[in-house]
């Protein structure tokens, strides 16, 4: 405790403050996530130190996830894609006349969530630290494209439209200069493509410009916002439900800790799970049920803690958020791993402790002003999209001052939108561009280790630990073809 | 959205992915792919994994039962988005050749010798260039374009968001701009 305290000092707060206060806005207004601004926050704070990077993008991180809830909740259109669980129940109150009472439940659960995620991320860290000290090369692989295959199972309808996007990361990811022998490779001849594709103008383009397009292909730019009435809430109503809040947690940190599965996917299990044991709640589920926002509210923001478990401690993000982080560490020249922990604890108590402070500015921004910004969330989308579009030239521009990566950030907003209107998910591609570099470098080396020795196969998947994760990704591969199998023999033996 | 059209769709969506992936696999080779020490080896593995995917995406769309009802292109605001593009095609343009801004001069000198109040301020004024300038075009023009006719909106807003955005991160947070 005292270690996470010796980070904290005034202006420590101060930052977290604004970041949380950004986080608050950007959640709640459609069409700004919070990928979006963490990408920019990165591009912005390239300047500072890594605390003060952190402690900002801390703040905009737990508070924009839960800040999604409050325009799924005054217009059901969810500010978060993690948020959309929340309008099944959160709307219906709202029409109701219980605006006020759904963000009520919605500021007390997300506080308990993202409270119960980062005490499993401080205590799990060191000990999942200390079995990663026994990977090696070709068990990191293994890792990385565990993640990458959770991601395209669980983001997209079709996992072959996932995979593809993954691949389509992996491939940017490898254009530029080789990690191991320093050779330009994939350059097209261009000049400015040596130094390889930025990998903060292309998450820019693909979370902020890409949501500027589908923003203005969408005809329909209106909206109605709920009257927010005033009410008398107690505490205790909302406490009432801590055992759901709690389950939920607890569902949603597991489900975090998952490399790749993110919190939209942990709202919708934790809503599930919590629909089947609930068996009479006071108003039926998807008519308004608390029940329904707390399980939503408190497993995604859960999820921000157990995503940062495998980041921090394998390098391994756990959702698109987390892999952007991953960018500020490898942008100030930090290299999260089992190391991480012992060769930099300061920098782990300052994620703990602007983790723990975004909590409390969730509260107090959730309980005052949350209720009282539903006229910006319905600022005209003609204006606000403009001055997304800017912001997004900046962000691009800011990293390496190269007006270059201003258009690869455009290019790649265009590839964005495209994906996006056929259906293919984001989050996979990211992870690919984020993780490709590292794929390659790990199998090479893991393949050059192994071809000295006598028995290549034996080398390379021998151990244990191997045997595992080899087993666990290729049955995440092919879990489509498994799944098919299963209820093919399961058809024959009921015949 | 009709069957046939799925897999119209389909078609072009494979013809895409398999060109990529058979282009990455054949230069990857054909530039020492072959031998795993190679910077090309794992791009030859995954132009591989691209060609074998998008054959993937066509058995998905002919073994498709139910046809989806999913937003086709025509339903979406084409007008919209080919009208940002070229509106943001030209403002890349202009910061990429950064054509002399005759504001530039102008508004330097008046800074230096009429007010030359506050340092801040003065800096402010002192670096204006082609990218404030061009961004309140920008700003306009794309507002203009989306549909917002009130003057009391569009002056204020693509002035004062330039203003804004360059107080916030030239002076305050020190980064540069395009």
């Amino acid at each position: 405790m005292l270690e996470i305290l010796s980070v904290v000092d005034i202006r420590f707060i101060l930052l977290v403050f604004m970041g949380s206060f950004a986080g608050l806005f950007v959640g709640a207004v459609p069409g700004l996530s919070v990928s979006m601004a963490t990408a920019l926050l990165v591009s912005i704070t390239y300047t500072w130190s890594t605390g003060d990077a952190l402690a900002a993008i801390m703040g905009v991180y737990v508070v924009g996830v839960f800040s999604g809830a409050v325009s799924a909740i005054l217009i059901n259109i969810p500010g978060a894609p993690s948020s959309i669980v929340t309008t099944f129940d959160g709307y219906p109150m709202a029409k109701r006349g219980e605006a006020r009472k759904a963000l009520y439940h919605t500021t007390i659960h997300s506080f308990i969530g993202s409270v119960f995620g980062l005490a499993a991320l401080w205590l799990m860290a060191r000990p999942v630290s200390m079995l990663a000290r026994n990977f090696n090369s070709i068990d990191y692989f293994l890792l990385a494209l565990f993640g990458i295959s959770t991601v395209g199972s669980t983001t997209s309808k079709s996992y072959t439209k996932g995979l593809i996007a993954a691949g389509l990361g992996i491939f940017v990811s490898l254009i530029g200069q080789d990690p191991m022998v320093g050779t330009a490779r994939l350059t097209f001849g261009i000049r400015n493509l040596q130094a390889g594709i930025d990998t903060i103008p292309a998450l820019v383009g693909l979370f902020g410009f890409a949501e500027v397009l589908t923003v203005v292909s969408e005809a329909n730019l209106n909206q109605s916002v709920a009257q927010m009435k005033q009410m008398k809430l107690k505490l205790k109503d909302s406490l009432k439900y801590w055992k759901i809040s709690l389950y939920s947690s607890l569902l949603g940190t597991g489900i975090g800790a998952l490399p790749g599965a993110g919190g939209p996917v942990a709202s919708f299990i934790a809503y599930n799970e919590v629909k089947r044991i609930t068996k009479n709640p006071d108003v039926p589920f998807g008519e308004g049920a608390v029940e329904g926002v707390v399980a939503s509210e408190a497993s995604n923001n859960a999820c921000i803690g157990g995503a940062l478990i495998p980041m921090l401690t394998l390098a391994i993000p756990g959702d698109a958020v987390t892999a952007i982080m991953l960018s500020v560490f490898y942008v100030h020249g930090l290299r999260p791993g089992y190391r991480f922990l012992e060769e930099t604890p300061e920098l782990f108590y300052t994620i703990l402790a602007g983790g723990f402070i975004a909590c409390l500015c969730l509260l107090i921004l959730g309980l005052f002003v949350a209720p009282k910004i539903s006229k910006v969330i319905t600022i005209p989308k003609m204006i606000l999209i403009p001055i997304v579009a800017v912001l997004c030239v900046i962000g691009a521009f800011a990293s390496n001052n190269r007006i270059f990566d201003v258009g690869i950030m455009f290019v790649f907003g265009l590839i964005g939108f495209i994906m996006k209107k056929r259906n293919y998910p984001i989050a996979p591609m990211v992870l690919g561009i984020v993780l490709g570099g590292m794929m390659d470098r790990y199998f090479r080396m893991a393949i050059s280790t192994a071809s000295s020795r006598d028995n290549f196969l034996l080398a390379m998947f021998g151990r244990p630990i191997t045997m595992i994760l080899l087993l666990v990704t290729l049955g995440m591969l092919f879990s489509p073809l498994l799944k098919k199998a299963y209820t093919g023999l399961k058809a024959k033996m009921a015949k | 959205m009709k069957k046939s059209k799925v897999y119209i769709a389909a078609m072009a969506e494979f013809s895409v992915f398999f060109c990529i992936g058979i282009v990455l696999l054949i230069y990857s080779l054909s530039t020492g792919g072959r031998d795993f020490q190679s910077p090309y080896f794992f791009p030859a593995i995954i132009g591989g994994f691209l060609v074998l995917m998008s054959a993937g995406l066509l058995h998905d769309a002919l073994k498709l039962k139910d046809v989806q009802e999913r937003p086709s292109v025509s339903q979406m605001n084409v007008k919209n988005v080919m009208g940002v593009l070229m509106i943001t095609a030209v403002y890349y343009a202009v910061l990429y050749f950064k054509p002399v801004n005759p504001l530039y001069i102008r508004t330097k000198a008046f800074s230096v010798h009429t007010l030359g109040y506050a340092v801040s301020f003065k800096s402010i004024l002192f670096t204006i260039a082609n990218f404030e300038i061009f961004t309140i075009a920008f700003l306009f023009a794309l507002m203009y374009f989306l549909g917002v006719r009130k003057w009391k909106v569009l002056l204020p807003v693509s002035i004062i968001t330039p203003a804004v955005v360059s107080i916030i991160f030239r002076t305050m947070l020190y980064v540069l701009l395009p």
